[in-house]
């Protein structure tokens, strides 16, 4: 049990951290349908990580961690354009696009590089067993800080997410605010994606948001919901990934999808909303 | 709700229940990053170490992803032993992970047995702005069994030094090995000599080191940098210098793409030797020697094999 502790308080931590903000993000992101919009932003980031490389920063280092931002700036404008009033093209088309060709344009750029193929993959993996606490801190205080703006302008971020037409009707600038909601988005998603791998944070961003709309109504009992069960959730994966020595990213992810399925099986069986 | 919950956290207590570890005892707990290493550290200090290896031998050793298990094993280790020169980009971040005390004090317990070698391949711009890049050099160069000398006094040298008790007998046994080594790496010589000076083409640039002692010459690589798909352009280029070069021989790894190599041999009469470079990767390799014997005597086979086709062609 000891072992247990220390081996897993760190990794623990940092999930707590992830369910705190990307359940909450995650709810935006259902509404919104744009489920896929993280790892376009994950692969974009990566991008402005190779063209870093490029002009021979160290990938680690604080200008990876720089290019990578701006990179995911430039989705973020990309991803607020090209949502409309009246949409005519469903916007998971955009999120696929950029997906794609930001993928093979660094398949394109790191031609042209010396080797170093291996850090850039590593950056979409992730390994949220070997979180150091400088990286949790790291993440607390930014999170919070992206979580206060969220907070103060609660109004008008779910405005935009859940009823983007009375938004415009109320004359709410919905490009500026979409702007800023997909920066904050970016910087979680970069900084989370470099920690936990793309998987991993994709499923504390969808599968706990998921689970609680078809669960629960208001907004407070959606996010209590997703907490507790992106929590035990991972709880639960740290120690199988422990007892059974599986890789902890992808036991926490599966976790996660066996106990959508089960929640699920219950739901139809029980409970009538 | 609250039954669901409630039935979450049963579960988590359930598999709470502690997990039993390794030995106990009076063993030196060492852990090694491949099995070349562990390998070579089982015969030098024998029963006096308790060894657990990391990178699983078949898989690519750049990439490993360190589980629950390796943490541990490394938090408790008194040793921790690495190849070096950037080979286990992910040994750093598992030593912060498991933050053993005994190998932050003593830098010796941390053990890079790279120190002596020459390394191949070295960037010659050297700036700290490309310092990820292997700035070191080619790290394979276990694959050369002169440098395996190197590292088998190295490890005798350190182990010696961190337990003064079996100073003796780890210098004994080491020397037992690189005379088995030494009459080995003649029979390999003499096996291979008909063919020194042939190209070879590999799939990744990881048998310099190999060529380099036996004296073959890779033409090249088949991919043009590590997880680039070569391009058709680069893959015309390749098949002109195959064909150019009359290479036979091209050289995977067991981890690496069969598709790509196959055809190209196919279109240029050759074959692909899948070989290992650390024990247990192709399963009649037990150790270190076993995986050079295995991968002497299948390059000698290809060769003769191949040779005896183009006899017949020429006929």
């Amino acid at each position: 049990m000891t072992d247990f502790l220390m081996l897993m308080w760190k990794p623990f931590l940092a999930c707590l951290i992830l369910t705190g903000m990307h359940v909450y993000l995650g709810l935006h992101v259902v509404e919104r349908k744009v489920i896929f919009v993280d790892l376009a932003l994950a692969q974009i980031a990566a991008l402005g990580a190779v063209v870093a490389v490029l002009f021979h920063h160290d990938l680690r280092g604080p200008y990876g961690y720089m290019f990578s931002l701006t990179a995911t700036f430039f989705g973020a404008v990309i991803f607020s354009l090209t949502r409309t009033r009246r949409e005519r093209i469903p916007q998971e088309a955009v999120i696929g696009i950029v997906y794609a060709v930001s993928a093979a344009l660094a398949i394109l750029l790191l031609s042209r590089t010396a080797e170093g193929d291996e850090h850039i993959r590593q950056m979409l993996i992730g390994n949220i067993l070997l979180v150091t606490p400088h990286e949790i801190i790291h993440m607390a205080v930014l999170y919070s800080l992206l979580g206060m703006a969220h907070w103060k302008f609660r109004d008008q971020f779910f405005r935009i997410s859940t009823e983007p037409e009375t938004a415009f009707q109320k004359g709410l600038s919905v490009r500026k605010w979409d702007l800023l909601f997909y920066v904050i988005f970016g910087v979680v998603v970069t900084s989370s994606v470099q920690i936990a791998g793309v998987l991993l944070v994709f499923s504390f961003l969808i599968i706990p948001a998921v689970a609680a709309m078809t669960f629960v109504r208001t907004i407070k009992n959606r996010l209590i919901f997703g907490w507790a069960m992106g929590t035990f959730t991972s709880m639960f994966g740290l120690m199988l990934s422990y007892r059974l020595d599986l890789p902890t990213g992808a036991t926490i992810v599966c976790v996660f999808g066996g106990v959508l399925v089960l929640l699920s099986i219950w739901q139809t069986m029980f409970y009538h909303r | 709700m609250k039954r669901i919950l409630f039935s979450m956290m049963f579960t988590v207590l359930f598999l709470a229940v502690p997990v039993a570890f390794g030995k106990t005892g009076s063993q030196i707990r060492v852990v090694a990053t491949t099995r070349v290493l562990s390998s070579l550290i089982s015969d030098i200090a024998g029963d006096l170490i308790d060894i657990y290896t990391i990178a699983p031998p078949k898989r690519d050793v750049h990439f490993v992803q360190p589980t629950p298990k390796d943490v541990l094993m490394t938090k408790k280790a008194d040793v921790f032993i690495m190849t070096g020169g950037e080979l286990e980009i992910w040994a750093g971040p598992l030593l912060d992970a498991a933050g053993n005390l005994a190998l932050k004090e003593n830098k010796k317990r941390v053990f890079d047995v790279s120190r002596g070698i020459e390394f191949l391949e070295i960037p010659t711009v050297l700036t700290r702005a490309e310092g990820d890049i292997h700035a070191f050099g080619n790290p394979h160069y276990w694959t050369d069994p002169r440098n395996v000398r190197i590292m088998i006094d190295n490890m005798a040298e350190q182990f010696g030094e961190l337990y003064p008790e079996h100073a003796q007998m780890f210098r004994q046994n080491a020397g037992k090995l690189k005379t088995r080594l030494d009459e080995k790496m003649k029979l390999w010589e003499k096996r291979l000599m008909p063919w020194r000076g042939a190209g070879i083409v590999t799939y990744h640039k990881s048998w310099s080191y190999f060529a380099e002692w036996f004296g073959f010459n890779v033409i090249a690589e088949i991919e043009p940098k590590p997880g680039i798909p070569p391009g058709s352009k680069y893959l015309g280029e390749l098949m002109k210098q195959i064909k150019e070069n009359n290479v036979r021989v091209i050289i995977r790894e067991p981890f690496q793409d069969r598709s790509a190599p196959s055809r190209i041999a196919q279109e240029t009469g050759g074959e692909v030797l899948t070989l290992g470079q650390f024990p247990g990767a192709v399963s009649e390799a037990a150790d270190y020697i076993g995986m050079m014997d295995h991968n002497v005597e299948m390059l000698a086979k290809a060769f003769e094999t191949l040779g005896q086709q183009n006899n017949k062609r020429m006929k």
